[in-house]
This record gives structure tokens, sequence and C-alpha cells, in this order.
């Protein structure tokens, strides 16, 4: 058995002691005279002991293994352990060495008993000691109930009894004389231990009580006024001993009074703030049945004795039958006070919070009225935080793709403050988590099981709503949009009908001032041919010569237009070819730089059409406005999007908006859902960059 | 033919002013005293060479619309007794009847391709130089066709033949002219002028620029506004 396990058994012994003890002393309170009556036995045994022992016993078998629930079955058993001792003690004539014996242990458990409601005192409600100064604390009082009545031994040449003690033989065999200086001081220390020893507790908790967070003073702040009273009302009644005699009411003497008064005030300041805090994890159901079901019982008890006793009273001095009536009268009369008494008895039980229905109907009035994820977050950490009586409440919820949570709403709380929150409940939302809901600590009490189903449910609410919600928001971007972009195709389809009509005048034009005016020379000649032909022939065959020259020269022009309307070469031989031999026309060195992949790639019409354009007007305006003699051109197939690009290394275009031809482009790019940018090169120089999906009117597959 | 026509060439097409201008002093009848290749060449030429005749292009620089008939109205208000002959690529009458909106003395319009037909040239370069007006017949035609095609139009009434000596008619020609255009006797030429003015509601002339003015009028007033 290793030293645990020793204690275990020895605390389980002691606790069943106690227990024993209180029995015993309740049935020798009504059965064996006390030396102050039995009034003061019976008031001793119900005001005093027992409450403090059930309160401890109760905390004992909830929570077992809990330091403050095991101090405080110490103090009860302990107490009844006491009390039975000094009744053995006065059961009749003791000898040495029995009153030594008797006497030692008597004072030994009197002073553990008070050492043991002091610790409860020190630690109470924790199962742990949070600072280094209660552990010095504890072990500092519990120096006092093995060495005062070593003192007290030998120190003083008689035994010290405890006043109430009388047919005991006080003759100290183990008397030291050369200690006697001691023994006044050991009397002060073991008269006084109660104020002593307690108000150490009481200071230890009350540093506590400085040091702790609002809502861990609330959980002790009535047992620290129960036992600052209990340590004042002692004082005032060992006052009142020093007179003599004590006045006695209604049997009891009036010093009793205080000890009895602060100790039935610590056990139910003790068991209200165990029950209303659920502290020791002590659950909501023995809260309901044993707090309210004790509190009913009281009441029902007190409405009973009242009735009972007002009708006794009338019944002694008219007939039974009116006593009856009297009585049956009283219970009517007092009824509504019972009704009000219980209603206000289960107030306090339950505490003012909203019931969870109400709650859940609040949130959904609140998910009903909310527009925006920031409205709807704000109504509902405020209806969640009221209607649960939390500290504070806050909802983060998760940007989209960040994955991070950013608080959007709190209450009670600033919304980046680093509270460390009692309940997390994540925001559910087919199976994704799009946020969290905090909650700080209730106002009174913790956090039920019952409160933590409720912000569940509540959460998955507000996770459905915070989607619809943002549903609601992305639709109208969407739709937004959507009207940008019909109105952008609109207008670049007007664009595109005004450019092709551009485009048919630029050819019109250029057929009338080219081939056409040619034509009219080349009539002009043929006839002048004709009419040399009978005065020169000669002549004739000289200017038939130039006529075959110019229409030569026709022939030229004309494809030069027709390559302008659609490269033929780019029909027969693909892009990249009509590319090369776009750039071996031109007066400037081009470098045509392919990824290999495409050297023999084909594209739909459109998108070849529409590069090779793009390299025209790119190389179009190298040389116009590059001033520069070099250019590149740069083809590649990406993830099945043509890449085009015309870069050169002249002056640049910085801050010139793009011209027609690159709008037009730009327009024709995006109909087939390309894009085309015309940048400054990093280094001086332009680049025409286009990228065109290559699948558009695919005929090809 | 007695005198030399002198004559002031305006084309902004090298090739074709050169073509002309060639072919035409071949002729030996012409005398190509100044080419112009714009409107304010055209007129500062005319103002120092005053020529009997000129020929001139329609689109030119620098708008390219129709800087021709522009210089062709200038020169007939500035120098009367010039002619002014537009040569045109434009077969649609729209621009004949531009030309001709105040008044058809001394101008004519032809297509370009008359270039070819030397003799038709020399002629309505002979008829501008006398004052009167020269229209190409297949502009009229078209002219005549365009206006026919406008529901309830009068030409709808004429019959063939009648269009046919109408367009003649509109050409400049004379009824002996007419009728040797269209192989027909001067005295059927002469029936049909009589049903057609009357057809039309237009008072009849012999006075033959008068007879085209009157023509071309009617047919610019029929024009569909539209």
């Amino acid at each position: 058995m290793t030293t645990r396990t020793v204690a275990g058994y020895a605390y389980r012994a002691l606790v069943a002691a106690g227990g024993i003890c209180l029995i015993v002393t309740i049935v020798f309170s009504f059965t064996v005279p006390h030396m102050y009556g039995s009034a003061l036995a019976q008031a001793w045994a119900w005001g005093a002991v027992a409450p403090l022992y059930l309160v401890g016993l109760l905390a004992v078998i909830v929570r077992p293994d809990h330091l403050s629930a095991r101090w405080l079955g110490a103090a009860g058993s302990l107490l009844a352990v006491e009390t039975l001792l000094r009744r053995v003690m006065q059961l009749g004539e003791v000898d040495v060495p029995w009153s030594v014996a008797g006497t030692v242990a008597v004072q030994v458990v009197n002073l553990s008993t008070t050492a043991a409601i002091a610790s409860v005192l020190i630690v109470f409600p924790d199962d742990h000691c949070r600072y280094p100064y209660q552990r010095r604390v504890l072990r500092t009082i519990w120096i006092a109930p093995p060495l005062v009545p070593v003192l007290l031994l030998v120190s003083r040449p008689s035994l010290y009894f405890a006043p109430t003690w009388t047919d005991v033989d006080d003759t100290n065999p183990v008397f030291v004389p050369g200690l006697s200086p001691l023994g006044s001081l050991a009397e002060i220390a073991f008269d006084w231990q109660y104020v002593v020893l307690w108000a150490v507790g009481v200071v230890a908790m009350v540093v506590r009580y400085h040091r702790a967070a609002p809502n861990a003073r609330r959980q002790f702040r009535w047992p620290l006024a129960a036992a600052s009273a209990l340590v004042a009302l002692d004082a005032v009644s060992r006052s009142l001993n020093q007179f003599d005699p004590s006045p006695v009411i209604l049997g009891v003497p009036l010093h009793f009074y205080g000890l009895i008064l602060g100790l039935i005030l610590l056990a139910t300041s003790i068991l209200v703030a165990v029950t209303r805090h659920r502290l020791m994890g002590i659950d909501l159901w023995i809260r309901r049945t044993i707090l309210l079901g004790g509190a009913s019982a009281i009441i029902a008890f007190a409405y009973l004795g009242l009735a009972g006793v007002l009708g006794l009273a009338v019944g002694q001095r008219v007939s039974l039958g009116l006593g009856v009536l009297v009585t049956l009268v009283a219970v009517v009369a007092f009824h509504p006070a019972r009704t009000r008494l219980d209603t206000w008895a289960r107030r306090w039980v339950f505490g003012r919070s909203v019931a969870g229905p109400e709650v859940l109907r609040r949130v959904g009035d609140t998910l009903e009225d909310a527009h925006d994820v920031s409205q709807l977050g704000a109504n509902l950490v405020r209806t969640v935080a009221d209607g649960l009586e939390l500290e504070w409440v806050r909802m983060s919820l998760s940007a989209d793709g960040d994955g991070l949570s950013h608080p959007v709403a709190a209450v009670g709380v600033a919304k980046d403050e680093s509270a460390v929150p009692d309940l997390v409940v994540p925001l559910i939302d087919a199976g994704e988590t799009v946020g969290f809901l905090e909650c700080g600590p209730k106002r009174d009490g913790e956090l039920s099981k019952a409160d933590e189903t409720l912000v569940t449910t509540v959460a998955r609410q507000a996770a459905l709503a915070v989607r619809n919600v943002r549903l609601t928001a992305e639709l109208e971007i969407r739709l937004d949009e959507l009207r940008r972009q019909a109105e952008e195709l609109a207008a670049s389809r007007s664009r595109l009908v005004h450019a092709q009509t551009e485009e048919r005048h630029r050819i019109e034009r250029n057929i009338h001032d080219g081939v056409q005016q040619e034509i009219i020379a080349s009539i002009a000649k043929i006839r002048l041919a004709r009419n040399q032909l009978a005065r020169d022939p000669q002549l004739a065959a000289t200017t038939l010569t130039g006529l075959q020259d110019d229409t030569l020269r026709m022939l030229n022009s004309l494809r030069e237009l027709s390559r302008g309307i659609h490269p033929p070469v780019l029909t027969h031989r693909g892009l990249v070819e009509a590319l090369r031999t776009q750039a071996s026309l031109l007066p400037i060195d081009v470098h045509v730089d392919v990824a290999p992949k495409l050297r023999n790639a084909r594209f739909p019409d459109v998108v070849e059409e529409a590069a090779y354009f793009v390299v025209s007007e790119g190389l179009t305006n190298v040389l116009k406005h590059a001033g520069t003699d070099e250019a590149t051109v740069r083809l590649d197939l990406d993830d099945g999007r043509l890449t085009v690009e015309v870069a050169d290394r002249g002056g640049g275009c910085s801050g010139a908006p793009p011209g027609t031809g690159i709008v037009g482009l730009q327009d024709r790019l995006s109909s087939l859902g390309g894009d085309l940018q015309l940048d400054d090169q990093p280094g001086g120089g332009t680049i025409l960059h286009a990228v065109l999906p290559t699948g558009v009117g695919d005929r090809h597959g | 033919m007695a005198d030399v026509i002198r004559v002031v060439l305006a084309d902004d097409h090298y090739l074709v002013r050169e073509g002309t201008r060639s072919l035409l002093e071949d002729t030996g009848l012409v005398d190509v005293v100044a080419t112009a290749a714009n409107a304010d060449e055209l007129l500062a030429a005319v103002a120092e060479h005053r020529p009997h005749v000129v020929i001139t292009d329609i689109r030119m620089p620098p708008t390219h619309s129709v800087e021709g008939i522009r210089a062709a109205h200038d020169i007939r208000r500035l120098f009367p007794t010039v002619g002014v002959i537009a040569l045109s690529q434009f077969v649609d009458g729209g621009y004949a009847l531009e030309l001709f909106k105040n008044g058809t003395d001394g101008l004519g319009y032809l297509l370009k391709e008359r270039i070819g037909d030397l003799d038709q040239l020399l002629e309505a370069l002979r008829k501008v130089t006398a004052g009167e007006s020269v229209i190409d017949a297949r502009v009229v035609d078209a002219l005549v066709k365009s206006r026919a095609d406008a529901a309830k139009s009068p030409l709808r009434q004429l019959t063939t033949r009648e269009r046919d000596v109408l367009g003649t008619m509109a050409e400049g020609k004379n009824n002996a002219g007419v009728a040797a255009a269209l192989h027909l006797s001067e005295s059927a030429v002469e029936k049909h002028v009589s049903s057609i003015f009357l057809k039309l509601g237009v008072q009849e002339d012999s006075q033959i620029s008068r007879r085209v003015a009157a023509v071309l009028t009617y047919l610019q007033d029929e024009s569909p506004s539209s």
C-alpha cells in the first residue's frame, strides 16, 4: 500500500467516523443530559455540526479528489468527532492517565477542526493551490494542532480543560515547572485559536479575492463574507464569555450563538456557492434536486409549522374544532406567501436566465433581420450574451480564402482583445467551419451542459445564416459583375462593328485610290498605245511595255491588299509560317521565337488570324514609334492558351493611351476570351502581350 | 477644229494625271497647260492660265470627299468662261446632282473610264467649252433607275423607249443626237420627247442645255428625300 492509499483509507475512516459521531451526538442530544441543557446540545448538533458535515460529505461524494472538497469533508468530520469527544468526556469521572489522554485528544481534534476550516478558506473553491503562499500558510497553520496541546501540557501545572468540563481529575503529571512562563501564552493560543486561524484563512482568501478575475470572485464572494462574519462573531462571543455568568437565551448561552451562527452561515454560503456556480463539478441535477428540494422543504416546513403553531396556540384556549378551523384558515391564508417563496426559491436556484427556447426564438428573429454579416454578428452576439447572461460573446468568421478567423462582432469585450473564452463553438455549415462563436463566463455561475447545447444549436443556425448572407452578397457581386460584363460586351460589340465598318472603308479607299486609279491610268495608256500604233509602232511597243509593268504592279497591289484582309499564307501554311513571312517582308530585323511544340501547330482560323494581326499591329507600332530596327516576336502555348508577344528595345510608349488599333484588337481578343496588354518593358522598350484560348471556335477538334 | 483646247488637269494620282495628259496631248487637239494634285493647286492654276476647260478628279486630298465638285463650283462662279468636267469613279447619280445643283451650263460629269473613249472625251471638252453640259450615260441611267424605283414616281409611267430617250437627252444630246444614238428617226424622237415632258409635267424646251437642266432638276426634285 502506498502512502496515497493509506491516506485515502485514513481519510475515508475520518469521514465515516465523523458521520457516526454526528448520529451519536444527535442521539445523545435527546437522551444524555448536557451540562448546559439539551437546548445547547441540540442547537450545536443541528446548527453547527450537521450543516458543515453534510456539506463536506456532499462535496466528498461528488468530487472525492477535489482539494477543497477534501478539506471541507475533513472539517465537518473533525467537528463531529470533536463534539462527540467532548460529550464523552462529560459522561463521568475520569482519572489520570485517561484524563490526560482525553484532554490532549480533545485539544488536538479541536485545533485540527479549526485548522481544517481555515484550510477550506485558504483553498476554496480551487482544486489546487494557485499561489505558493497558499501552501506556506497551510503548512504554518497545521503546526498548531500538534504544538499547542504539547505546550499546554508541559507548561501548566494542571490540565487545561475547556471551561465546559467538570468532573475530571486535572492533575498534570508531565508539568515542567521551568516552562511555566509559556503557560499563559499557550492558553491564549488555545482560547483564541478560532479567531487567529480563521482570520489567517480570511486574509488568505481576501488576498486571493483581489487577484481573481471578476467571475472567479463571484464564486467565493459569499463564503468570504460568511468566513469574515464567523471570525467577527466568534471574536464577539469570546469577549462575552469573559463575563460570568454568560447570559443564557432560550437555553443556549449567548457566547455560543456567534460560533453556531457563523458555522451555519459558512456551511450555507459554501453550499450556495458550490451549487450556484457549479463548483467542484456539482451538476445541474444536483442543484435542481437538492437545492430546490431543500429550499421547498424548508419553505413547506416553515409554512406548516407556522400554521400549526398558530392552530396550537389557538387550540389551547378554545375548542379543538375551532383550532382545526384556524389552522385550515392559516394554511389558506399563508398559501400565497408560500407560492411567492417557492417562486423566489426557483429563481434563486435557476437564475434569471432566459429559457432556451426563448433564446432560440430571439436568435431566429435576429437571423431573419440580418442583411449583412456584421449586422448579423452584432445581433447574434447580443442575443446570446443577453439570453445566457454571459459577460461577453464574440463571433469570428473566416474570410474567403485565408482560412483564418477574424472577429466580426463582439459584445462585452473588444473585438481584438485576447480574452480567454470559457466556451468556443465552431460555426459549421455543410461540413465547413465558417467561423467561431466564443463565449465568456456567465455573469453568475458556470456554463452548463444545457447552455453549451444551446450555444451549439445557435451556432448551427448562425452558420447557415452566415452562409445565406454571404451567398446573397456573392450573388450581388456576381450580378454586378455580370451587368458590368454585359455592358462591356455591348460596348465591345459596338466597337467591333465600328471597327469592321472602319476596316471596310479603309479597304474601299485602298481599292479606290490604288488599283482603280492604276487601272484608269492603264486605260489611258492603252488608248495612247492605240493612237501611237498607227503613227509609230515602235513608240506603241514602248508604251505597251510600260503598261505590262503597270499591270504587274497592280497585281502586287492587289496581293498586298488581300493580305491585309486575310493573309492567304495563314490559311495554307499556318500561323508560324505566316509570321515568318510577315517578318521577312519588313524593313527591320524581326526575331521570331517560337516554342518548339508550336512549329507545326494549327489553331482555329479566328485564333490564328487574331494572333497574326496582334503581331502585325505590334510590328507596325515598332516601325512607327519605337525608333529601333529590331523587334522580337514570341509565340508559346501554355495550358491551352496561346501567348503572343511583340517586344522591342525602343523608346517605349509611356503614358500614351492605346491607339485605335490596340483597342480594336483588345475587343477582338476579348470576344475570343483572350486578353491584350501593351506595357513598358523594364529596362526600356515596349511589349505587346496577348493571351488567346486556343479552344475557341475549334473546328479541328 | 481650229483652236487647240487649253486644259488644266487635276488628279491626286500621278499615273492617272500623267496618263491622261499624254493621251490628250497625243491627239494634238488639246494643250494641257497645267496639272494639279489638289483643289487649291487647281484654282491657282486656273487663275493663272485661264484654260478653256478644267478636267478634275472628284476625290482629292486633303479630305478625299468631294473636293473636285467644290472646286468646280468655285471655278464656275469665279471664272464663268471656264468649263469644268468632273471625272469620277462614282457611278451613283448623287455626285452628279451635287455638281449640277447650281446649274448645268459649262459643266460635265463623266466616269473616269471614258478616258479610253477619246472621241467622247474630246466631244465633251468641246461641249463644255461651248457652255453646254454633259452627263455620262451610265450615270443618267443610274439616276433614272434609282428615281424610278421610288413608288408613285411619274418615271414609272414612261415606256422603256421613252426612258432611253430621256437618258440620252439628259446626256446633253439634241434630238438628232438622240435619234442617232438610239437608231430612231428624228420625228420619232420628237414624239417621244413630247410624250416624256407631258408625262413628267415638265415644260418642254428645245434648247439643249436648258432641256438637260430641266430633266436633271426634275430628277433631283423627284429624288427620294429619304
